[in-house]
């Protein structure tokens, strides 16, 4: 049916026009041609530049006149254009006035805060100013015509997932990883049954919105590597996947590349969580460069002083004006597109404390934007995390406004368990707190059973090999003179006095499978960094966020010389799936039908714990399900008595790290020094 | 460390850096030797002494206590540094010794 | 900067044990480096003598230092016998006058230079902690 209201009005240079729709914002295919909207509460005027694709100038400028503009939203349609191969961008005049927060620069052109995909940056490092002139970043036109096959996100309860922290392009980048195309979309999809053989049910990608490889560009120290913006915690455009982690980014194919992939990974039951950093752009502080915000409508989209400098509580330079009414329905806008689009499971939420911060940097009690996110309709099966504090001295782990909704990364956790596993005396209490899902932290009466993502190492700090192989963060690769990355790591080389070089190297290797053991046995959400499965190393680096090169990627090598350790994990990751009571306790349901508690404490003895020890048994039961880990983090053998189990059920051991830890027969274990076991019960099958 | 006896009645003892677990039993070594000579006055001096710990500390006590037992022996301490003289406080053992700026 | 290191509890080991605080407090003032060696050294050295009375054993310490705060934690664990330095003097009986502690004289010091001294026997191991603000 023909609409009445599908024909140019108007005409300027050539261009067929008309008043366009205000919603959505961004630039959409309509009938006959293409509804560009913007808003700005503060610009004078708005012009829209049109390029055909590479060119240096604009084709045309077309400037939204009187007619175009409903509020503060301009919004036109142009016809006849010929999308694929146009990109855009925005010119916005209005009060450049530094105290009163406006920079409006109508020589520069603006990338659309909306735009779903990005030119310029169409291959991994590639465009860069040493190549010639550094490419523009653009706003291109993207039609959302993906077969999706009948793919829904999947829903999976979230106490059942077992996340893994994942780089797109460090996951494949090594030569190693034996791929097609290193480094992309396309390269992870390859790895999906490598994922389903490890028996992870989830992927969280470190950010995947379009961010620029070169920003803050630099060589090494030593002058032999090029250090990039490698983790991409700087967004360009929110909505626009990362162009140069696509096989196909250079042909603008970037979106239906990532489409596949999250396709295929749900189609192997795989969830996709993405790391969404809304606390600050790519802008950076006063010096920086306008890319978008900064021009169309500088006052709105950051916090400012009253003197129009950046408020800088991200530690980069600017902060997203997260609560402003304009800022937190792009947020939601954002999320909502990423859901229903991209089919994307859940978010975590980088520096999320930021996103409870008012427009003057104070923070409030029921932030709006997190009370959106939490029951926005669209959202409503969307698994929340926030990174629960900021760079401004916000710590809000165990306080992070919930609304039963959100969770968050335990960062108590990874340290109190790094801290009990190096062997400090006295962590057993917190151990045993963080393995049922910090109680101590999150009041299960109003966080629930799973508030806590349970985590040791993240993309953020030492490998877990890295963990137990260095005291020290080794950082001057990063030009910093190793004064980047935390100092507080807990870590330990496991030198112990009179060990042999190898007995060092496979005590590493055994207290890795401790970690792993800890891990994922703690009931809460498990989170690996990918690699760890096999013992990957960054050589000590801490902070590899500009290291694109073999110090971050993985080494796939590491799995066949580690396979022991992936062995393990997968052993590890599938009687967490086969046995509730270590995914969802029943505490909230008393003891369990045979009269045990669903969580229960030992020591040395059963029943009785050490509190100020380094050993530490733990019982999980369900109705007919027992299993019991024992940790031994002294540098002596010891034996566990194991708890007396009801009648017809018998002990077994499942997995130990120490090969020589040995079931006595007689109700003990008798455990080498550092070194953890899982006993399981199950019914004698026997008469 | 550097060990000067004179005329049998006066010993000056320089110490230097530390005085702690490592290095206190070569000067009970040192002051063993002392014993029975009628030695009458040791000087330590200490301008030099950066560290001294308990272990230091109980070889000096020694060296006034046992030499002392025949006859009564008089122990200085010059120019010891104010964190050294500081650990003769805490421990009350200051008025043990004579100190000398 | 926190940190762990495991040691032999034996004479031979304790210049290690020194070094290795001397590396962590290497950045703190003059007064600060002083109270702690001396404060550490007064525990490994009680720790070598009376820990391990029919062998050798092990000795750990695990430093924790909040340049923030300037808070110094630092823990001294051993698996020998049980003792409390801070509930009871330290043994004398059969240690020739020289080797006496005189009126626990170490721990003595240790308690005055400290902010806070506190011990735990905790399965199977003793722990001193100590604890200093700069």
């Amino acid at each position: 049916m023909l609409r009445v209201d599908s024909y140019p009005t108007h005409e300027y240079e050539g261009m067929k026009l008309r008043p366009g729709h205000v919603l959505p914002f961004g630039a959409t295919i309509v009938e006959g041609g293409v509804n560009f909207s913007i808003s700005s509460s503060n610009a004078t005027s708005c012009s829209l530049a049109l390029f055909r694709r590479h060119e240096p100038e604009p084709y045309v400028v077309i400037p939204f006149n009187d007619g175009f503009r409903i509020g503060d939203v301009f919004a036109m349609i142009v016809y006849d254009l010929d999308y694929e191969d146009t990109e855009y961008g925005y010119i916005f005049d209005g009060p450049n006035d530094f105290t009163a927060g406006h920079w409006f620069d109508p020589t520069k052109i603006l990338i659309d805060p909306y735009t779903k995909i990005i030119s310029g940056r169409g291959v991994w490092g590639e465009g860069s100013q040493e190549d010639g002139e550094l490419r523009p970043l653009r706003s291109r036109i993207l039609q959302n015509d993906f077969d999706w096959q009948g793919d829904a996100p999947l829903e999976t309860p979230f106490e059942d997932l077992v996340i893994y922290e994942m780089h797109v392009r460090g996951q494949t980048a090594h030569p190693s990883s034996g791929v097609k195309y290193p480094g992309t979309f396309a390269a992870v999809r390859e790895k999906i049954p490598y994922l389903k053989d490890l028996g992870i049910n989830a992927v969280e990608l470190l950010p995947i919105y379009e961010f620029d490889e070169f920003e803050n560009w630099r060589y090494s120290p030593d002058g032999s590597t090029k250090l990039m913006n490698y983790w991409g915690y700087s967004t360009v455009g929110f909505f626009a996947p990362k162009a140069g982690f696509a096989a196909t980014g250079h042909l603008g194919m970037q979106a239906d590349e990532f489409k596949t992939l999250v396709r295929d990974l749900h189609g192997n039951g795989l969830e996709v969580l993405l790391d969404v950093v809304f606390n600050h752009t790519a802008e950076g502080n006063e010096n920086g460069p306008y890319i978008s915000f900064r021009g169309i409508d500088n006052k709105t989209y950051y916090m400012l002083t009253p003197d129009g400098w950046y408020y800088n509580f991200s530690g980069t330079g600017n902060t997203l004006n997260c609560n402003n009414p304009v800022v937190r329905n792009m947020i939601l806008d954002c999320l909502r597109y990423w859901a229903s689009e991209y089919h994307i499971d859940g978010f975590r939420f980088d520096l999320a404390s930021i996103l409870g911060r008012d427009q003057t940097g104070a923070p409030m009690d029921s932030p709006p934007l997190l009370e959106n996110l939490a029951f926005d309709p669209v959202l409503g099966k969307c698994k929340l995390i926030a990174e629960a504090w900021d760079a401004g001295g916000m710590y809000q782990v165990g306080t992070f406004p919930s609304w039963g909704r959100w969770c968050e990364w335990n960062g108590k956790y990874r340290d109190d368990v790094r801290r009990f596993l190096r062997g400090d005396p006295g962590m057993t209490w917190v151990t045993a707190q963080g393995m049922q899902g910090s109680p101590h932290i999150y009041d299960p009466r109003y966080r629930g059973n799973c508030a806590s993502v349970n985590f040791i190492t993240a993309h953020d700090g030492f490998t877990m090999m890295d963990l137990f192989t260095y005291n020290e963060k080794q950082n001057l690769a990063n030009g910093e003179d190793n004064r980047d990355g935390s100092n507080d790591n807990y870590s330990w080389d496991c030198r112990v006095p009179g060990a042999t070089e190898e007995e060092t190297n496979a005590l590493r290797r055994k207290m890795v499978k401790n970690a792993l053991t800890i891990l994922l046995t703690s009931l809460g959400v498990p989170m690996l960094l990918a690699g760890d499965e096999f013992g990957n190393s960054q050589r000590g680096n801490n902070n590899t966020y500009c290291q694109d090169n073999d110090i971050s990627w993985l080494n796939w090598e590491d799995l066949e010389r580690n396979r022991d350790i992936f062995e393990y994990a997968q052993k590890l990751i599938a009687l967490r799936k086969s046995r509730r009571c270590l995914r969802s306790p029943s505490s909230d349901h008393g003891d369990t039908k045979n009269g045990y508690p669903p969580v229960s404490y030992h020591g040395v003895e059963p029943w009785k714990a050490d509190m100020n020890g380094k050993m530490l048994g733990m019982m999980f039961c369900g109705d007919d399900d027992f299993v019991y880990v024992g940790m031994n983090m002294h540098w002596e053998g010891n034996d566990f008595g194991l708890p007396d189990l009801p009648g017809g059920f018998y002990w077994s051991m499942y997995v130990a790290s120490d090969e020589a830890v040995t079931d006595k027969g007689d109700g003990a274990v008798y455990v080498t020094p550092r070194s953890t076991m899982i006993m399981t019960a199950t019914k004698d099958p026997r008469p | 460390m550097e060990f000067v006896r004179s005329a049998g009645e006066k010993a000056v003892i320089t110490l230097k850096g530390k005085l702690d677990y490592a290095t206190a039993g070569n000067l009970m070594d040192e002051l063993r030797t002392l014993e029975g000579t009628g030695i009458k006055r040791i000087d330590f001096e200490c301008a030099d002494l950066e560290y001294i710990s308990s272990a230091g500390i109980r070889a000096m006590v020694y060296s006034k206590q046992k030499i002392s037992r025949n006859a009564p022996v008089d122990v200085y301490v010059h120019q010891a540094c104010k964190m050294v003289q500081d650990v003769f406080t805490a421990t009350g053992l200051k008025d043990y010794f004579t100190f000398v700026e | 900067m926190i940190q762990r290191k495991e040691f032999y509890a034996t004479f031979e080991a304790i210049a290690e044990m020194m070094d290795f605080v001397d590396g962590m407090t290497k950045d703190l003032p003059e007064k600060a480096i002083y109270d702690l060696r001396l404060a550490s050294e007064e525990i490994v050295v009680n720790i070598v003598n009376y820990a391990y009375p029919t062998g050798d054993g092990r000795l750990a310490i695990a430093w924790n230092h909040d340049p923030e705060s300037g808070t110094v934690i630092a823990e001294f664990e051993d698996s020998g016998v049980p003792f409390n330095p801070l509930g009871y003097p330290a043994p004398t009986l059969g240690v020739p006058i020289e080797n006496r502690n005189i009126g626990g004289l170490g721990i003595m010091m240790v308690r005055k230079r400290m902010h806070d001294v506190r011990y735990r026997r905790a399965a199977g191991t003793n722990v001193l902690t100590i604890e200093y603000r700069s």
